[in-house]
């Protein structure tokens, strides 16, 4: 059987624990962010739990059981492919060893990489600065 | 691995600029729409609108159906996004650009560079360079040496990056 889709509410609650990483969020704890009752809140967090997106661990806190919710999925970034000019590329798949075009000779490839890295010793910079002030 | 409807824009973005943002909003809100009523919504030209869902669908992120349009008797094609294909079509990217990145790296390290300074301009390799007598052949200019200390240690990271996302 196929797995129904995730409700907008469900993606909610993932996308708020995926912030807390491996740390997780008490569940009474999401309820009260997420703004819904504890039977709804259980509901969703069963249902993300059969599929096999978080875990609930058992845990004492606040003077009683509860369950702690740690996501199983890492959210997937997109900012290494930023500023590539590759998938915009119109010879992309035409593109590499032993093909038509090499990235040899692409220079947009090579200003990329280099505007990258530009950046990022900019940031070293201004870290640098900041300390000394 | 998961991605959020962010994440997909942010691919879309990347893929086909600012335009195919706007197409893809529209998409997500409401699915099944025709090239003709996108066009519409966004004041669009009719043909860049199609250039821009072709070029998604290229990546396997639009799928379309094909109906029959009785009163104008003719096809059309209702378009909606794939979201359970954005991580595989990031990766497929990533791969890419990774072969591309070490093809790269063993051409740096192998190769002297010359360079005339243009950034639209290509480094050129020593037999290169002495074949064009040091001069650019692209803007004329003289070609001094280029140490690749730079672009090398870019593609490092890189390459590390893109070994970390597809583990």
């Amino acid at each position: 059987m196929q797995p129904s889709k995730i409700s907008k509410l469900e993606e909610k609650a993932l996308k708020l624990l995926l912030k807390y990483g491996d740390k997780g969020l008490l569940q009474s704890e999401l309820w009260h962010k997420l703004g819904v009752t504890s039977r709804d809140g259980s509901r969703i967090a069963i249902k993300l739990e059969k599929r096999g997106l978080i875990k609930r661990v058992k845990e004492f806190a606040n003077d009683r059981w509860t369950r702690r919710l740690v996501p199983l999925v890492k959210p997937f970034d997109v900012s290494v492919l930023k500023g590539s000019p590759c998938p915009s590329c119109i010879y992309n798949n035409n593109c590499g060893a032993d093909q038509t075009y090499s990235p040899t000779n692409c220079v947009l490839i090579e200003n990329w990489l280099l505007s990258e890295s530009l950046d990022q010793s900019k940031i070293v910079q201004i870290n640098v600065k900041d300390q000394r002030s | 691995m998961i991605i959020d409807e962010e994440g997909v824009i942010e691919l879309i973005k990347i893929i086909g600029g600012e335009e195919a943002v706007k197409i893809a909003h529209k998409l997500l809100k409401r699915p099944g729409l025709t090239d003709d009523e996108i066009a519409t919504m966004l004041e669009m030209d009719i043909k860049h609108v199609r250039k821009i869902l072709h070029k998604l669908h290229d990546l396997s992120l639009l799928t379309y159906e094909m109906a029959f349009d009785k009163k104008n008797n003719r096809r059309v094609f209702k378009w909606r996004l794939q979201q359970e294909q954005v991580i595989g079509v990031i990766k497929a990217q990533l791969k890419k650009i990774y072969n591309r990145l070490q093809l790269l790296r063993e051409y740096f390290n192998r190769n002297q560079f010359y360079w005339c300074g243009n950034t639209s301009c290509k480094k050129y390799t020593f037999d290169f360079a002495l074949d064009y007598f040091f001069k650019c052949p692209s803007c004329g200019q003289k070609l001094n040496y280029y140490d690749p200390a730079p672009i090398l240690s870019a593609i490092d990271k890189k390459i590390m990056d893109i070994e970390k996302m597809l583990g």
